[in-house]
């Protein structure tokens, strides 16, 4: 109601100018005023229809039982996805459905319209069948081979992060790792998922982050390579 | 072609906005130039045959700096030894000579050329390797 009234009143004044502007009297300047009153008129016009069309997108959208909550933990975000049945915990990356209604942390969002308290995290907005795609993916535990798993666990990791399928405890130390290559981004910080900054990472990972909560871990480099390898391997 | 005094002023007006605009987009430009061309190496020391500048861009992509301290780098990490003053390093990995073909190929392929190394083969190509050498020299 008050976006409409506030809508009327702009497109009156702006066109209360414009008549203002046609009459004044030929000279100096009219011209000026006349195509610059038009310039205003136009843009007050498209920005009002540009929220009246997103306002009726997100009244048009199609509602869900999808149900995430965003959990902050210091320097890095836990994610909790809740849909019919499925449950999953993921972290740092939000992935959310284009053009659907769901509730994030307990409001009702329409993506890319209306974000109640943005959080600062990576946000990928995908098409519903995408985002099912990709639920569909974070449901599945990872597929580690016995060694590799073994090697997550002797190293220490498994003390802090969680891979379901390798190490299934239900703590929230540190993100969760079970899809982690499937991520574009890490450490919450839009650094790239790639080799050469996962590797510095998880040596050292306050040379990439300064209030990083992750301990050094010097391993051997051979162990370093292989903790890396595995971390790739989690799509 | 007869003109009304109204719109020669409107047009006048217009005249002077797109003057200034595109006066603007210049001089920024000039000066966006001139800072990238007078703050970063411009030309490859002998021997290297890479372009400093986007050996430059490529160490940000492969995330060197998560490991080495870079001096411009935007992270300063202290996981392998900090590559501050390499053009004037003698050995490369405390093993090879700092040459340009050494380099290169270090850069490509750290773990076959020292094998237990912390260092990752990072899938660099031939000539992003020739491009990070030429940078890497320069840092004097």
């Amino acid at each position: 109601m008050t976006f409409i009234a506030f809508a009327i009143a702009v497109i009156a004044w702006s066109l209360a100018v414009l008549r203002w502007a046609i009459s004044l009297r030929r000279g100096r300047g009219r011209g000026a005023m006349v195509m610059l009153s038009c310039v205003v008129v136009v843009i007050a016009g498209a920005s009002i229809a540009l929220d009246v069309h997103a306002m009726w997108t997100a009244r048009s959208a199609p509602s869900s039982s999808l149900d995430i909550r965003v959990v902050r933990h210091g320097d890095w975000w836990q994610l909790d996805y809740a849909r019919d049945r499925v449950r999953v915990t993921t972290a740092n990356e939000l992935h959310v459905p284009a053009g659907e209604r769901f509730t994030l942390n307990g409001r009702v969002v329409v993506a890319g319209l209306l974000w109640p308290d943005k959080p600062a995290t990576p946000i990928v907005v995908q098409s519903r069948e995408e985002f099912d795609r990709w639920l569909a993916n974070e449901a599945r535990p990872a597929n580690v081979p016995l060694a590799a798993a073994w090697r997550f666990r002797e190293d220490g990791c498994a003390y802090c992060h969680v891979i379901r399928g390798v190490v299934n405890e239900t703590w929230r130390v540190a993100p969760d790792l079970t899809h982690f290559a499937t991520r574009a981004t890490i450490a919450a910080s839009g650094l790239p998922n790639r080799r050469g900054q996962l590797t510095g990472w998880v040596v050292h990972s306050r040379g990439v982050k300064r209030e990083s909560a992750m301990p050094d871990n010097a391993m051997r480099p051979e162990e370093l390579h292989a903790v890396v390898a595995l971390l790739e391997s989690l799509h | 072609m007869e003109l009304h005094p109204h719109e020669h002023v409107a047009i006048g007006c217009f005249r002077g906005l797109v003057l200034m605009s595109i006066g603007i987009v210049l001089v920024g430009s000039a000066a966006l130039f001139f800072a990238w061309r007078y703050t970063t190496p411009h030309d490859p020391l002998p021997g290297y045959n890479g372009t400093p500048q986007r050996g430059r861009i490529l160490i940000a992509r492969y995330g060197c700096a998560s490991c080495h301290l870079i001096p411009g780098a935007a992270t300063q990490g202290l996981v392998g030894p900090p590559l501050s003053h390499f053009g004037s390093r003698s050995y490369i990995a405390g093993v090879f000579p700092n040459q340009p073909i050494d380099l290169q190929q270090w850069l490509q392929h750290p773990q076959s050329m020292k094998p237990g190394t912390g260092m990752p083969d990072l899938g660099m190509s031939d000539r992003d390797a020739r491009d990070v050498a030429a940078y890497l020299a320069t840092l004097k």
